[in-house]
């Protein structure tokens, strides 16, 4: 697993290279102004908090679907530690421009999550959603939105180790439902140049019974995203 | 699959190619969410909350565990050793832990004590309760939920009026006999403590800070946080069981793995820790009448708890003997054989004959 692990970044890396040197790409936190119809390739990083000190690597494509903006991608993500390649999360899924006028931009959001965690006494492995909903103030150069959506854990495989087993032998399996994190906050972005948008995204974080927080109730994230030409509309 | 029954698998490759091609011509990521439908639907999926899953029942679900009703609540215990012996009533940490790492303690019982474990209410394999059970205690949760059930302990166990009575705490649990020995002070032989976070909640809110202040690209940070975002709070079997996982490992504390366990009681301990929070818990009160020697452990490896840390906790003994464990952290002067066998338990021995 691990060197299944260690392929696929390696695989994420050299795409996100390939792509900043040589051509063009899109992501989480992306510029809706209207103004801007061709399509692109929008390869960025960040680093920040989710659940963890995290990197994450992503790539995207902007096209127009149905007279609407669209943003389809991929994001890898992976929290700093010991062990680097025992935790990670990998979304793929789509971003739509809703409604819009002028500026004042509406889109939603949906991923298709796989996150794997490990620790001393167990190995999880799961499926799961990500939907938000983004709506702000887009202009050429700049944009700042509030965001809000819902990160839903659908299905989950635990495998115990030996060190659990002697402490409860817990039952291997899938497991339904195990959890879900709403979460609300702000985003804002500078481009610099044509192709360079430099961003801040953060917020807070409640579990899904609205009565609990996780154990670091914010998330943070500085990024970088770059865009490259592919084609106009 | 099934809607694809009836067709050789060669006939039907060609076509399920295209299918998928023109599918994920514009989003090649409708691929992955294939592949994971294929996954979960071919897997059987077992319940969070069903009991035994992911951690053991209660002393209310299964019978077959020793258990006593004692204070209003079915209470996970049991005693080793000559009924009418002096009582040494084991306090286990937390709160929410167990007594399963304190087993060693029933070395005493070879030693002509009556050694009493029990899991505090909600803790270990102890009954239940939910959050507004101690929510609703308000200032005197302590006094009504947890002196008063170790009283109750000790009057199950005492089967003759002047039986001794010995107190032996481990962390939390040494908080807990130190604040029962300050406000029953006659009823109290002896006092043993090991490793008292704090007395006084101050003290308390600083040892949790330390104690957990990971570094922040450490292994340690990232196994706490990033169980968040696919195991959320949902009923106690589930709270229980993710309170266990988070308590793997702590280097600031000690080298030694995460002592044994049976099952963590996660409402208790966010219950006794918010409401210590408000209301300030202060387990030294009344310390100061309680007269008699008091043996104080600590270890080497903890890197918390300091020399100056155990002078400033100890302080709050008129008389005390402290004793300082070498090559151990907080659990390993219980859980470590050399630790128990050389120190600890020869200092107990000679502490309790002697009261």
């Amino acid at each position: 697993m691990n060197m299944q692990t260690t392929s696929f970044i390696r695989y994420i890396t050299t795409v996100f290279i390939f792509l900043l040197t040589t051509h063009d790409v899109h992501a989480q936190v992306s510029n809706w102004s209207a103004e801007n119809k061709e399509k692109q390739h929008i390869v960025g990083t960040a680093f920040g908090a989710d659940f963890g000190v995290v990197s994450s690597f992503f790539y995207g494509y902007k096209t127009r679907m149905l007279k609407r903006a669209v943003i389809t991608g991929a994001e890898f993500s992976f929290p700093y530690g010991e062990k680097m390649t025992d935790d990670w999360k990998a979304k793929a899924g789509g971003q739509i421009r809703v409604i819009g006028t002028g500026p004042w931009v509406l889109s939603a959001r949906l991923q298709f999550v796989t996150r794997r965690y490990q620790n001393d006494l167990v190995r999880m492995f799961g499926f799961g959603s990500d939907l938000a909903l983004t709506g702000g103030y887009y202009k050429r150069r700049w944009f700042a939105a509030a965001e809000a959506g819902f990160d839903k854990a659908i299905v989950t495989q635990l495998r115990h180790t030996e060190k659990m087993r002697g402490n409860y032998a817990a039952r291997d399996g899938w497991y339904m439902a195990t959890g879900g994190n709403f979460y609300y906050g702000i985003q804002a972005g500078l481009h610099a140049g044509r192709r360079w948008l430099f961003y801040l995204r953060g917020g807070r974080v409640m579990e899904q019974d609205f009565k609990h927080s996780p154990t670091l109730p914010l998330y943070a994230q500085i990024g970088v995203n770059r865009t490259f030409h592919a084609g106009r509309k | 699959m099934h809607l694809l029954r009836g067709q050789g698998p060669l006939v039907l490759l060609p076509k399920f190619y295209f299918m998928v091609k023109k599918t994920c011509r514009r989003s090649g990521h409708m691929l992955l969410i294939l592949l994971a439908a294929a996954v979960i639907t071919g897997c059987k999926t077992y319940p969070l909350d069903e009991d035994g899953n992911l951690v053991p029942k209660t002393v209310d679900e299964d019978p077959s565990l020793p258990s006593a009703l004692i204070h209003g609540a079915l209470l996970h215990t049991e005693a080793f050793g000559t009924v009418d012996s002096p009582l040494v009533v084991a306090l286990h940490g937390g709160p929410g832990s167990d007594y399963r790492y304190l087993l060693p303690f029933k070395d005493l019982a070879d030693q002509g004590f009556r050694v009493v474990f029990y899991d505090q209410r909600g803790a270990g394999l102890s009954q239940r309760f939910n959050r507004d059970t101690y929510i609703r205690e308000g200032r005197d949760v302590v006094n009504n939920l947890v002196y008063d059930e170790l009283k109750a302990v000790i009057d199950h166990y005492r089967v003759k009026p002047d039986q001794k009575v010995f107190l032996l705490g481990h962390s939390w649990g040494g908080m807990l006999a130190t604040g029962f020995a300050g406000r029953y002070p006659g009823l109290v032989n002896g006092l043993a403590v090991m490793e008292p976070g704090g007395l006084k909640w101050q003290d308390v809110e600083t040892y949790i800070k330390e104690s957990r202040s990971f570094k922040l690209f450490s292994e340690t940070l990232n196994d706490v946080t990033g169980l968040d975002q696919l195991l959320t709070a949902k009923g106690h079997e589930l709270m229980d069981y993710k309170m266990g996982l988070t308590a793997t490992r702590n280097d600031n504390t000690g080298p030694e793995y995460v002592a044994p366990f049976w099952r963590n009681g996660a409402v208790v301990f966010n219950a006794l820790i918010d409401m210590g929070q408000k209301y300030e818990f202060d387990f030294s009160a009344g310390i100061n009448n309680y007269r008699q020697p008091v043996l104080f452990f600590y270890s080497e490896l903890n890197k918390v708890y300091t020399d100056g840390w155990a002078q400033r906790i100890s302080s709050a003994f008129p008389i005390k003997e402290l004793t300082k464990v070498p090559g151990v952290g907080h659990d390993g002067i219980v859980t470590n054989a050399t630790a128990w066998t050389t120190i600890t338990l020869p200092k107990l021995i000679t502490y309790f004959k002697s009261r």
